[in-house]
């Protein structure tokens, strides 16, 4: 199989403090892994270390075999936090269309202003494509976000927390669009909303300093109900570590 | 009737226009990624390689364009890479890019004419070599921005997920920064130093109310320019008060006047 993300003794410190601590983990095309773990266990962190935005303090992550900045092609992602000015001159189709970048010098397609199209049309925020940013409302502007990630259309997405704030209908169609974009690529995607998680991935990692994975759907399925009856804290596995049974 | 006849008033009159254009461009992207400040800091830097150009007996603005260059990536490096607070990283720089010019001036023998000029700017002392130097600063505003306008605007929007997508940010955003630096420079000689920072935002953010769109607002902010310096020019030649400043005070006004009118 292919192996989308590759990860050894991955340490993350900032200032003397322990981040994420010696993370393994692989990730392979056609695979679905949720990501959940309690505020501030560095799921976000993680994220950013695969798309290459922060680097680790040591060990090796491995993105189809290239450094993660050389493989930003093939990368879609959705950033938890975004730091952008709503009032900025840009409308929703153009805002998309950044998604399609390919380098200096080379400019947009038809091929990429119909795949523009396409995503909004899937999102159905067509209606919305000549809207300026800060006519949106959160969700809305949560789903133009979601766009500009999957019109890359690469075969590796990421998604920090891609349902917080949308609604339970759109929650449900956009579950179904990754159980189809799954077919074609290797998706992580970070959630709180572990009731959706349990029913559609196919694997789930608890990360707080450190990651653990639960094997196949029955079994996470099973971890996963343990958890729905304890607060938060007890799917945490840093130190001290308070662990499910399970682990 | 307004003196066209005069060569000096020919020179101001096509010195108006390219002016214009620098801020209309760059002002686009000064003021909707907000480095006005930091633009500012540029700007009073640059009295440093004014005072270099005294102290070496050569043409300022000349002098000014290195200097600037260096103050702009000086700016973009340290308030990037340096635990401060770009502000203050901003304010630091500034004044010792003024002191340096103050220091050449004050080591330059004999009585720095014109010094007056260059920090409030005088448009009727536009030289033909003046507006050649100019003339050849906008095109190379004009055609980085043909060129990279889809980079500038993506780390203008959003630099983290510029950086995702694969834009070489570090390099777009120097590179932004030198067009600053340009247009500073070309600004000196028409509204001074102190007073660059007027002609760079106000004519922009006056545009910015009747489009939504980064070329229109281009185009718009460069025409708002032309015919507002080209006011200002007439005004204070009828007045007989400050080019500069008489331009710098009419944008103003009109901008003021603009935003009354949108808000009500
Ligand atoms: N720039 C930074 N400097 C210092 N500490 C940081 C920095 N960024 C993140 N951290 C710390 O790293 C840890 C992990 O943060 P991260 O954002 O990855 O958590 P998360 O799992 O995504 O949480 P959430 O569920 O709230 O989104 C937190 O303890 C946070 O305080
Ligand atoms: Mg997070």
């Amino acid at each position: 199989m292919d192996k989308a993300v590759e990860i050894k003794k991955l340490y993350y410190k900032i200032d003397n403090k322990t981040i994420l601590e010696d993370i393994n983990f692989e990730i392979y095309k056609n695979e679905f892994l949720a990501i959940i773990g309690p505020n501030g266990g560095g799921k976000t962190t993680l994220l950013k270390m695969i798309v290459g935005l922060l680097k680790p303090t040591s060990g090796k992550i491995q993105v189809f075999g290239l450094k993660p900045e050389e493989a930003r092609e093939k990368i879609g992602y959705l950033p938890q936090r975004r730091h952008f000015d709503a009032d900025f001159p840009i409308n929703v189709f153009e805002t998309v269309l950044m998604g399609c970048y390919h380098a200096p010098l080379q400019g947009y397609t038809q091929e990429d202003k119909e795949k523009v199209e396409k995503w909004l049309e899937r999102l159905e925020i067509s209606n919305l494509k000549d809207e300026r940013l800060d006519n949106l409302s959160g969700g809305q502007l949560q789903r133009v976000f979601l766009a500009r990630a999957l019109v890359r259309e690469g075969e590796l997405l990421l998604l920090d927390e891609p349902t917080s704030s949308v609604d339970p209908l759109f929650q449900e169609k956009f579950y179904e669009i990754l159980d189809e974009l799954k077919r074609e690529m290797a998706i992580v995607m970070v959630s709180h909303d572990i009731g959706m998680v349990a029913t559609h991935v196919d694997r789930i990692a608890c990360l707080n300093q450190r990651l653990f994975t639960h094997g196949p759907p029955g079994e996470a399925l099973e971890s996963i109900e343990d958890v729905y009856k304890c607060p938060v804290e007890l799917i945490a596995h840093g130190i001290p570590h308070r662990v499910l049974r399970k682990h | 009737m307004i003196g066209l006849e005069y060569q000096f008033m020919q020179n101001a009159f096509i010195a108006a226009i390219l002016v214009s254009i620098a801020c209309g461009v760059v002002g686009t992207y000064i003021v909707i990624k907000r480095i006005v400040s930091l633009s500012g800091g540029i700007s009073h830097a640059a009295f440093g390689g004014i005072g270099l150009g005294y102290f070496l007996g050569i043409n300022p603005v000349i002098t000014a364009i290195p200097f600037s260059i260096i103050s702009a990536f000086l700016m973009g490096v340290i308030t990037r890479n340096v635990k401060i607070s770009e502000d203050t990283a901003i304010g630091i720089l500034w004044s010792v890019g003024m002191s340096l010019g103050v220091i050449f001036i004050s080591l330059t023998p004999g009585y720095a004419s014109d010094l007056f000029s260059y920090l409030f700017g005088n448009i009727l002392t536009v030289t033909r070599t003046d507006l050649w130097m100019m003339l050849v600063l906008d095109l190379i505003i004009i055609s980085s921005v043909l060129l990279f306008n889809r980079e500038f605007t993506a780390i203008s929007f959003d630099e983290e997920f510029s950086q995702v997508i694969g834009v070489p940010v570090n390099l777009f955003y120097l590179l932004l920064l030198t067009l600053v630096a340009l247009s500073v420079v070309i600004l000196i000689k028409v509204v001074g130093i102190i007073l660059v920072i007027a002609l760079l935002t106000i004519p922009a953010v006056t545009a910015r109310q009747f489009t939504f769109k980064i070329p229109r607002m281009m185009i718009l902010s460069s025409m708002i320019g032309i015919i507002f310096t080209l006011t200002g020019l007439w005004v204070s030649y009828i007045l007989d008060v400050s080019s500069g400043a008489t331009i710098v005070m009419i944008l103003a006004i009109f901008f003021i006047a603009t935003y009354i009118v949108k808000r009500t």
